[in-house]
């Protein structure tokens, strides 16, 4: 499975509806599916989705189908919105497919497709993660959460992960092959564009106002090798970081 | 006159907010949750009343008064504090005798404090850790929001239990034993990550600390990862056992 991280800017929020409709041509494999609201365990059909989202006044959805879900949520601290597509894009067509119909909204950031998995523990810190799942973490580097008591916890420093993801203030500091990042965001973070593009192991495609960066042929799966060398390197073109 | 059903539209349509009001109305009052279990699209508040006035032997001005409290809760929406504390007085006017929705807050002699019913046992669970591990943090309750004016009960600050320098916690406990838990946690999740909190103008790290019943570790362990995409640090921990 592919999972799909989007994000927005925060105005966005106020328009979860326009956000399910713009995915809904894309999910019409699973029209016929019955839906479950994540919020409230409520079914109904798929197809009924967009009426019930406009009818209360949904800002945040969280819509739970075919052992997948797809997820629009404001985090406000951070002023974007994000869009997360779990456990349902069974290939990198039908990923692509869902992002295209995304990108040209005026309120799009930026955009990855990446292994569930990987992803998972590049960005594990919480102990009771590894333990829940019977994943060996004794030989991981270890540091304080820094919270006060009763909350001090030793956690997973994953800090110099190649798979990491930070929330930033308008963006997520993550990478992604392939990717989408917008240009404004370039400009933002003072990117030069033209680095990135002659960057040789990445193939870097202008679609307008977004740039689409592939940086491996796969999505990224470890953080040794070759991989992990392409992710450091777009993580320090993009984010300087 | 209003249409039960607006009530459980409330429950199954309605805003996160909202749900979550009912929903603890429910949990602390048998009286309409037993109302809601034998209720048909054919009923109102008239045959609401009605069935309490049976039940309870009311005089017809006491009826009249619930009548009117009920009018206005629905009016009003029972998600908002007005409408909640006017459904509260409707229930409130009509017992004959004090009613024990809301079990004593210390457990009877060796009772368990994850038999009590959630509400009694989070107040339970709270006023413990109150004493202990939240000893040094200011409790918000004791806290003046400058937009709501002096301390009332719990509602000046309703997302937020706790708070020392730059970190505000709130405090929930689950017993994953039970149903709807993982609906509700996404609800409040999703309630903390939409809120702008902030310590002397500074945003504020958000902190869901959740107690669960011993061994229920594994079971709510996904919610860590939830609540890490949205920005919340969610601490899970059992309590007791």
């Amino acid at each position: 499975m592919f999972d799909i991280e989007v994000v927005f800017s925060e105005g966005l929020y106020d328009s979860s509806p326009n956000v399910w409709g713009r995915l809904v041509q894309q999910l019409n494999d699973f029209k016929e599916f019955e839906v479950i609201d994540g919020f409230t365990g409520k079914k109904m059909l798929f197809g009924e989705v967009l009426r019930y989202l406009k009818q209360n006044k949904r800002k945040s959805f969280f819509v739970e189908l075919a052992g997948g879900s797809i997820e629009f949520s404001l985090v406000a601290d951070k002023e974007l919105c994000r869009l997360d597509i779990k456990n349902l894009a069974n290939s990198l067509e039908m990923a692509h497919s869902l992002i295209a119909a995304l990108i040209d909204e005026p309120a799009f950031v930026q955009a990855r497709v990446y292994d569930a998995e990987y992803d998972r523990w590049q960005n594990a810190e919480n102990i009771t993660l590894f333990e829940a799942a019977n994943v060996e973490h004794s030989h991981l580097p270890k540091k304080s959460n820094g919270l006060p008591f009763p909350l001090t916890q030793e956690v997973v420093d994953i800090s110099n992960n190649p798979g990491r993801w930070v929330l930033r203030k308008g963006y997520i500091e993550a990478v992604g092959s392939p990717m989408w990042v917008s240009k404004s965001l370039l400009n933002s973070l003072d990117v030069d564009e033209k680095e990135l593009m002659n960057v040789d192991c990445f193939s870097v495609e202008n679609l307008g106002s977004v740039l689409k960066i592939v940086a491996c042929e796969q999505c990224f799966t470890a953080d040794v090798g070759i991989q992990a060398e392409r992710q450091v390197m777009l993580r320090k073109i993009l984010f300087k970081a | 006159m209003a249409d039960l059903n607006l009530i459980k539209d409330i429950v199954e349509y309605g805003s996160p907010k909202a749900r979550e009001a009912v929903q603890n109305l429910i949990n602390s009052n048998f009286e309409f949750q037993e109302m809601l279990a034998t209720a048909t699209t054919e009923h109102t508040v008239g045959d609401m009343v009605d069935t309490l006035k049976a039940k309870w032997n009311l005089s017809d001005a006491q009826a009249q008064e619930i009548t009117n409290d009920l009018k206005v809760a629905l009016s009003v929406g029972l998600g908002t504090a007005a409408g909640a504390l006017a459904y509260k007085r409707a229930i409130a006017s009509g017992k004959k005798q004090p009613q024990p929705s809301i079990p004593d807050l210390m457990p009877e002699g060796g009772k368990n404090v994850w038999d009590l019913e959630p509400r009694a046992r989070g107040r339970q669970i709270e006023s413990t850790l109150t004493d202990t591990d939240y000893k040094d943090w200011a409790r918000t309750d004791n806290l003046i929001n400058p937009k709501t004016g002096p301390p009332f009960k719990s509602n000046n600050f309703p997302v937020i239990d706790f708070q020392l320098e730059n970190n505000v916690v709130n405090l929930k406990t689950i017993d994953t034993r039970g149903k709807g838990w993982s609906y509700d946690m996404r609800t409040h999740i999703d309630t903390l990550q939409s809120s702008k909190i902030t310590v002397d103008g500074i945003p504020a790290t958000k902190i869901l600390d959740i107690r669960v019943q011993p061994g229920g570790l594994a079971d709510s362990s996904k919610l860590i990862e939830y609540g890490k995409q949205r920005n919340i640090t969610v601490i899970i921990k059992e309590f007791g056992g």
